[in-house]
């Protein structure tokens, strides 16, 4: 895997850009230009996103030999190609293939949509293109690489990669209602890294896609996260269900409260994020395929680990942009417990264990964790010279690192798939 | 070759009921059928499964797993075993069934209609639960 920062690239931009996205405005006639909703401007008409933290959306990069081994029929015999196969028929049946058409109304729905919430609204959509571009590369590179090993399980990560580029795609076009669109197309370039021309650089986006795939010819610089393929499947089951309980909340809050409907966006969303928990599903599969995943106490751990990195990542996040969720009338701790809730008991089904996230300790801590952290944002704010800020910062670390240490040793909920417990136990479990 | 095609087989996935229509985690149970049957409809095809409260078949032909199972009870049956398959690792904490020798009149039969359920309110959630019935929408006709 090459993830090294294109030389050309490097040399044609000014260094300002290293760390964040980079957001083409057009030229059309904007309600608002960038500037004037205070984002940074690198020159005219290219705006400058936010700095890169712990907490967005990343990309990621993984052992993929690794990942080969354990699709490998030869070497893996814990493969159930049953249920692959399954999933398989599942994505190939495409449900949403005529889903993502736009209609006439977004354009003039976005040009209503003005002030602080047109800031948050953009940083939203930014935000969710990335991570939908983020899964789209990933499961991309799956695909090509796992071609050979197992054609079955690439074809899979194939077509999850179509319903990511598709998604990417519907949330950049929704960035043009806005007057922007995120240059996306470089990215492949970084990581092949001129090794394999195979696709000339550019990810291959069917239909209506391939347009703005070609046109982001721009720079989009981010460094590549590597994860070994464990965290990878662990993490990704996580965010697709996780994603598929955001989606579906908001769709249903929406749908009874039209009047909060104030971008048509939303309405794709059941639809929309049935992929997503499909996506979730086929992780499901890949974790069984590997049940040192899901047996014993190392495993325990890491599930445990991974859904608080998860819970934890989208409760700051989230908070931290409570505007956004009032703006559609939605109470953004409320939502985020449901969705949190519900995301531990769809991975309960799966994960040999989960944190209580039903106790009331769990939340009284969570939301102490927010409170810090928006501390931390107000410290980066303010005028303070750096070495004081990193200094006033560190005890409000300090607090968060022993309020997650101490989430992290509540008592967790023993779970797990009926199919990994012996007969005698499947019924206790279920039914 | 034979005259006629083999009868058709079904497979189900059994539950309590108030697993399948009273758990906010399996409402996507209601998205996914809705989708499924759109999804027919635009294909021209006919629609392979359904849901069958209390199936008469369970206590008559499957004792042993009829008495695994808590009552009220709820069958999502279908010919495609492919996808069945796929419901199973979406549901889990369901029994799967082979019903092999049974006519699609015998598949179907239903048993006592459901009661209806007591739908707490939750205090975290954004939206109330689905209409309560949305399940009858999928029982045969």
């Amino acid at each position: 895997m090459q993830t090294a920062r294109p030389v050309a690239a490097k040399a044609a931009r000014p260094t300002v850009i290293s760390r964040g996205r980079v957001v083409r405005a057009r030229a059309a006639a904007a309600a608002e230009s960038p500037e004037d909703m205070g984002f940074k401007t690198m020159r005219d008409g290219v705006k400058v996103a936010a700095d890169e933290t712990l907490l967005t959306p990343r990309f990621y990069t993984t052992d993929f030999d690794e990942m080969e081994q354990i699709f490998s029929q030869q070497i893996n015999p814990n493969l159930n190609m049953a249920e692959l196969d399954a999933m398989l028929a599942e994505f190939r049946n495409d449900y949403n293939q005529r889903h993502f058409v736009r209609n006439e109304t977004f354009k003039a729905a976005a040009e209503n949509i003005t002030g602080p919430t047109r800031k948050i609204f953009i940083e939203f959509l930014e935000r969710s293109c990335t991570a939908e571009f983020s899964g789209f590369l990933l499961y991309k590179e799956l695909g090509r690489r796992l071609k050979d090993c197992n054609p079955c399980v690439a074809e899979i990560f194939m077509l999850l990669s179509r319903d990511e580029a598709r998604h990417a795609g519907f949330l950049n076009k929704a960035l043009s209602d806005f007057n922007l669109a995120l240059d996306l197309g470089f990215l492949t370039k970084n990581r092949r890294g001129g090794s394999d021309s195979s696709s000339g650089g550019w990810p291959r986006l069917a239909g209506v896609h391939g347009s703005w795939a070609a046109r982001g010819l721009g720079l989009c610089r981010r460094k590549y996260t590597f994860f070994k393929p464990k965290f990878i499947i662990y993490a990704t089951y996580l965010s697709e269900k996780i994603g598929y309980w955001r989606y579906i909340c908001i769709y249903r809050h929406l749908q009874r409260n039209p009047d909060s409907q104030i971008y048509p966006l939303f309405e794709y969303f059941e639809n929309w994020c049935q992929d997503e928990n499909r996506h979730g599903d086929f992780l499901a599969a890949v974790l069984k395929a590997k049940p040192d995943l899901l047996e014993g106490t190392v495993a325990k751990l890491w599930s445990r680990f991974f859904c608080l990195s998860v819970y934890i990542t989208m409760y700051l996040n989230d908070n931290q942009r409570s505007a956004f969720y009032e703006s559609i009338g939605m109470n953004t701790k409320l939502f985020n417990q449901h969705v949190i809730i519900e995301t531990n008991k769809s991975t309960e089904r799966l994960f040999p264990a989960v944190p209580d996230v039903e106790s009331p300790e769990f939340f009284m801590r969570m939301d102490r964790l927010v409170e810090y952290n928006s501390k931390l944002v107000a410290l980066g704010k303010s005028d303070l010279p750096a070495p004081l800020q990193s200094l006033a910062r560190l005890p409000i670390i300090e607090r968060m690192v022993a309020e997650i240490f101490q989430i992290f040793i509540m008592k967790p909920k023993d779970c797990g798939s009926v199919d990994m417990l012996p007969a005698a136990e499947q019924a206790q479990v279920m039914y | 070759m034979p005259r006629f095609p083999p009868p058709q087989e079904w497979v189900a996935l059994v539950a309590n009921a108030e697993f399948f229509c009273n758990d906010v985690q399996n409402e996507s149970l209601a998205e996914q059928l809705r989708e499924k049957a759109r999804y027919f409809r635009e294909q021209g095809k006919e629609q392979d499964f359904f849901l069958v409260p209390n199936p008469k078949w369970l206590d008559a032909k499957y004792p042993a797993q009829g008495k695994q199972v808590r009552r009220p009870c709820l069958a999502l049956v279908s010919t495609d075993t492919t996808w069945i398959t796929f419901m199973k690792l979406r549901l889990d904490r369901v029994l799967k069934i082979e019903l092999v020798g049974l006519t699609t009149e015998e598949v179907l039969e239903a048993g006592e209609a459901l009661p209806e359920f007591k739908r707490p309110e939750i205090k975290t959630s954004p939206y109330p639960w689905y209409s309560a019935g949305w399940w009858e929408k999928f029982y045969p006709n």
